[in-house]
């Protein structure tokens, strides 16, 4: 089976939208202020990041556990069939996200300079 | 339809939920929601070459509605019939315009399945910012079609005279 012309441009062309893409983002990020956690579409509460606190969030046999610690923030266990929550691992720049498909959960980071600003305002 | 017909899809399907199966038993690697090799991806490709885009189609839909009732959930459905459509689609567009080899229309394939399961977990989760896993399931998606691609590529080229 031989490669065709078309199969390496169309390679060549995701792996450039990608890497954009990627550059773009790192580029792009701020640390943030607080981790929001989203379940159903719903906001359930909202952590500080700067403070160190643990988190219990059950929604009938669902449980995830998320964690702040040192400005960061992650779902240490969970009891959902994938741990893809888990392995994620730690989050800290605005809007990066760690996702639990199986439970309909997000952890979410929000604000970094804009709410700061907005702090002040007030 | 006709017996053989009938014999085709029962074992194309066969292997396709076989492959989920041996799917659903690898660890998750990327830490990313949607992200999975593909591997069932082989037998469609194989009944995109050698069966035609109506018969894939089918071959797809059945093994989404079993691989999901048999070894994962309603939710687990729902993303991999968005990530089988979209891919079926772009797969069968590319395979039409004669001019990709079985491991790019299968590349098209992997990147489209991730889009399309990405697209879901963001309108279910109501989360715009999974958009930000683009680059990720791009550049897996990409490894996993080359890898599936290749593999297609042999069993079309051996087995098309005899099914
Ligand atoms: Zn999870």
């Amino acid at each position: 089976m031989k490669l065709k012309k078309a199969d390496i441009v169309l390679v060549l062309a995701l792996l450039l939208v990608a890497a954009a893409a990627g550059i773009f983002m790192l580029a792009a990020r701020d640390a943030g202020a607080e981790a929001v956690v989203v379940q159903n579409g719903k906001e359930i509460l909202r952590m500080p990041l700067n403070e160190d606190t643990e988190e219990v969030i059950t929604r009938g046999e669902d449980s995830n556990t998320v964690v702040i610690k040192d400005g960061t923030a992650r779902v240490t266990e969970a009891n959902c069939p994938d741990k893809v929550c888990v392995h994620t691992g730690e989050i800290r720049y605005e809007g990066q996200t760690i996702v639990c498909l199986p439970h309909k959960l997000v952890v979410k980071i929000e604000g970094g300079d804009n709410q700061d600003v907005d702090a002040v305002a007030q | 339809m006709t017996t053989k017909r009938i014999a085709r899809y029962g074992l194309l399907i066969a292997l396709a939920l076989i492959l989920s199966y041996v799917e659903s038993l690898l660890p998750v690697f990327v830490a990313v929601p949607g992200v999975k090799m593909g591997l069932p991806n082989i037998v469609i490709m194989f009944a995109l070459y050698s069966l035609g885009v109506k018969d894939a189609a089918i071959i797809s839909l059945i093994r989404v509605v079993l691989a999901g009732a048999l070894f994962g959930s309603v939710f687990s459905m729902l993303y991999s019939a968005a990530g089988a459509v979209l891919s079926l689609a772009v797969m069968a567009v590319l395979l039409k315009t004669k001019r990709f080899s079985p491991v790019g229309v299968s590349v098209a394939g992997g990147v489209a399945h991730n889009a399309g399961q990405i697209i879901v977990a963001i309108l279910v989760t109501e989360t715009a910012q999974l958009i930000y896993y683009l680059p990720v399931l791009c550049i897996s998606g990409i490894a996993a079609g080359v890898l599936i691609g290749v593999v297609s590529g042999i069993i079309i080229n051996r087995l098309q005279k005899q099914i």
